[in-house]
């Protein structure tokens, strides 16, 4: 039997001056999903972003130093845990997610030992970026389609991992989470959604050659400093 | 001056140097077990430079001169390599306090619109 109504559902929106989007985001959220409680973590903006997110109904979270995005959605996540919340999805403050998706994501949670479902679309990439993902996926033995979505839903199981000591150095969202995540033991499915083409700004990561360079780097020190053997897993039935 | 008072000078500035930094309070004393090794490696060295000579004959290095170098970079290493670990340590550290400050005083604002106790989170 699902447990749909009887989890509560965080929506964790990291933030970093998205004034423009952010109450339309969590207006969409409330929308869609109005049994969740949004959380907004500010990521220090210099915008007024807080204040708008909080007039929208959101329970803000004010970072006092600038930890990036997967800082912040850490933080967001440790909070929804704290209050027991039995599920939290991620989300982007930029509106590139969509509330419509919400519940097909998060339904995927009611199958018995899923922990964590992925909100795919990988026909977002470039090619650049597609090519990159195939090679994180042969270096992490991954088979995920979409490694580096932030549009995520984790179980509590997959919240107290990606919450504890252990994550807090990651400087990005993606792989190193994944990596966590494969080391507990946890189940990550993938869920097909769509996305919007980012209504302000481009992606954080890939906007500057330095930020890229370091991005591939850290990941692929990462990937290799967390190596796995694989192992033939048998199937269960 | 010869080389036994010189290096005894460099040693005894360098404790100095130590001591001063303890007591104006910018130097962790637990820091301070590398510096005070330093200048006692460099006073013995220094003092009795057959030492040298003993060592570069039982590693069997033909000029020992280069084995104290060699010893020293590879101490300065260490030293800098466990300065990054600890940097590490703290950076994780701070991030999670941040992360606690945040959940904290986003716990004080939901209480204040609610004054009544009206708490999203269900009893225990």
């Amino acid at each position: 039997m699902s447990n749909h109504c009887s989890e509560r559902l965080a929506i964790v929106i990291p933030a970093y001056n998205e004034a423009a989007s952010i109450a339309g985001v969590i207006a969409d959220v409330k929308a869609h999903a109005p049994w969740a409680t949004v959380i907004v973590v500010d990521d220090t903006s210099t915008d007024g972003t807080a204040g708008i997110a909080r007039k929208a109904g959101a329970i803000v979270l004010p970072l006092s130093i600038h930890l990036g995005a997967w800082g912040a959605m850490q933080a967001g996540i440790r909070y929804a845990e704290r209050h027991r919340f039995g599920r939290v999805v991620t989300m982007d403050a930029d509106g590139q997610h969509l509330a419509a998706e919400l519940p097909g994501l998060v339904a995927h949670l009611d199958a018995p030992g899923i922990n964590v479902v992925i909100g795919a679309y990988p026909e977002r990439g470039s090619r650049a970026r597609r090519l990159a993902w195939s090679f994180f996926r042969l270096l992490t033995g991954f088979s995920y389609q979409d490694l580096t979505s932030g549009f995520r839903a984790y179980d509590r199981a997959a919240m107290v991992v990606v919450g504890a000591r252990e994550a807090s150095l990651l400087d990005y969202q993606d792989v190193g989470v994944l990596l966590l995540l494969r080391k507990a033991g946890l189940q990550v499915v993938e869920h097909s959604v769509q996305m919007r083409p980012r209504i302000a700004g481009a992606s954080h990561i890939f906007n500057s050659w330095l930020a890229v360079g370091m991005y591939m780097f850290e990941t692929v020190i990462m990937s290799c400093a967390r190596w796995h053997v694989h192992r033939f897993v048998p199937v269960r039935r | 001056m010869n080389y036994h008072t010189s290096a005894a000078v460099i040693s005894v500035i360098a404790v100095v140097a130590i001591l001063l930094l303890i007591r104006r309070d910018h130097l962790r004393i637990r820091y301070s077990i590398w510096w005070l090794f330093v200048a006692f490696v460099t006073l013995v060295l220094g003092m009795f430079p057959e030492t040298i000579n003993l060592m570069g004959r039982i590693f069997g290095v033909a000029y020992p001169p280069t084995l104290v170098l060699a010893i020293g970079i590879i101490g300065l290493l260490i030293k800098i390599l466990t300065m990054d670990i600890e940097h590490s340590r703290q950076e994780r550290t701070i991030r999670r306090l941040a992360q606690r400050l945040a959940m904290f005083e986003a716990d004080q604002q939901v209480q204040q619109r609610h004054p009544t106790g009206h708490n999203f989170s269900p009893p225990d």
